[in-house]
């Protein structure tokens, strides 16, 4: 797979470009995720995390962020939950665990795969959301959820880390 | 920004466990450690129940927090009856009715079920502070 060098940077209109294809990549992976039915309300894969995951290598910041909030405003809206209690969870948590994936990606990006930035992104994800959750309905007992999210995000943080070093890896096991 | 090395380039393994490093595992395992541990220590804030309320003939005749023991004797217009609090948990004890329903009703532990005495006109509920189950509801 041939991959950009260190020094390729993207701009102008191809940037647009990929920024468009992206957005409308992520929201789909939102929509289809949302419709998934699983057993625990608010527990979802978090897929569109393997998304943000593909962006890490090629991408800034402020281009995994942009993708990020217009994936999670547009997928809300067309999920129909767009400001709603779960809406300000999945916002709260996304944009964390956004920020804690690109950061640990920069300062160990060279000792972990995607298997740990994805369980560092999904961790942060779930203990922002219980303490959200805590915060909105202000009752302490919120809390005693936190062991099960956590359990259950080292579960799909696993899941996705790995498939995103499937998906990166792809063309070249083939 | 430096794109990182070790992901994207070569290495042995192929597949899903391609270029997992021994800082995944360690990793991995902290966070296993760590979601363990936190089960433990959130146990603290579980809640310790509510209040027994206790009426006679549609009055109110006593509020007792559900996480003190005591036996309380309560008297209603055919006699006395006993209720035990122990262990966070509320029983009628002692009836002087025939059909001793309140007392085969058991123990009841939270929010939820009443033990009525209709004979001698006693309820016996369990209530929290804000006298609801659910604390919030959403999809």
């Amino acid at each position: 797979m041939p991959l950009p060098d260190d020094r390729y940077t993207f701009s102008g209109i191809e940037r647009a470009t990929h920024f468009a294809l992206f957005a409308v990549f992520a929201i789909g992976v939102h929509a289809l995720e949302s419709l998934l039915t699983l057993p625990v309300p608010w527990f979802r894969l978090g897929l569109t995390h393997i998304v943000t995951m593909l962006l890490l290598p090629f991408y800034g910041s402020g281009f995994i962020l942009g993708i990020f909030l217009v994936r999670v405003v547009v997928g809300s809206a067309i999920v129909g939950k767009l400001f709603s209690p779960g809406f300000i969870l999945a916002f709260g948590g996304g944009l964390t665990a956004t920020l804690a994936m690109i950061w640990i990606f920069r300062i160990a990006g060279r000792h972990l795969s995607f298997l740990g930035i994805s369980l560092v992104g999904a961790w942060t994800h779930n203990l922002i959301q219980v303490i959200l959750a805590t915060l909105i309905i202000q009752q302490a007992s919120t809390l005693l959820l936190l062991p099960y999210f956590l359990g259950f995000a080292v579960i799909t943080g696993s899941i996705n880390g790995l498939l995103t070093n499937r998906i990166l890896t792809w063309k070249e096991t083939r | 920004m430096k794109p990182s090395g070790n992901i994207l380039e070569k290495g042995s393994k192929t597949g899903f466990m391609r270029s997992v490093t021994r800082w995944d595992a360690l990793l991995l395992g902290v966070l296993i450690l760590l979601s363990i541990l936190s089960y433990f220590t959130f146990h603290i804030l579980k809640p310790r129940g509510g209040e027994v309320w206790v009426s006679v003939n549609n009055r109110t005749v006593g509020i007792y927090p559900l996480n003190r023991d005591r036996t309380i004797q309560v008297k209603g217009p055919i006699g006395t009856t006993v209720i035990r609090i122990h262990q966070g948990e509320a029983a009628i004890t002692k009836a002087p009715c025939t059909h001793k329903l309140c007392q085969k009703m058991g123990p009841i532990p939270a929010h939820g079920p009443v033990m009525i005495c209709i004979p001698n006109r006693i309820v016996v509920e369990i209530k929290n502070r804000k006298g609801r189950e659910t604390d919030a509801i959403t999809r």
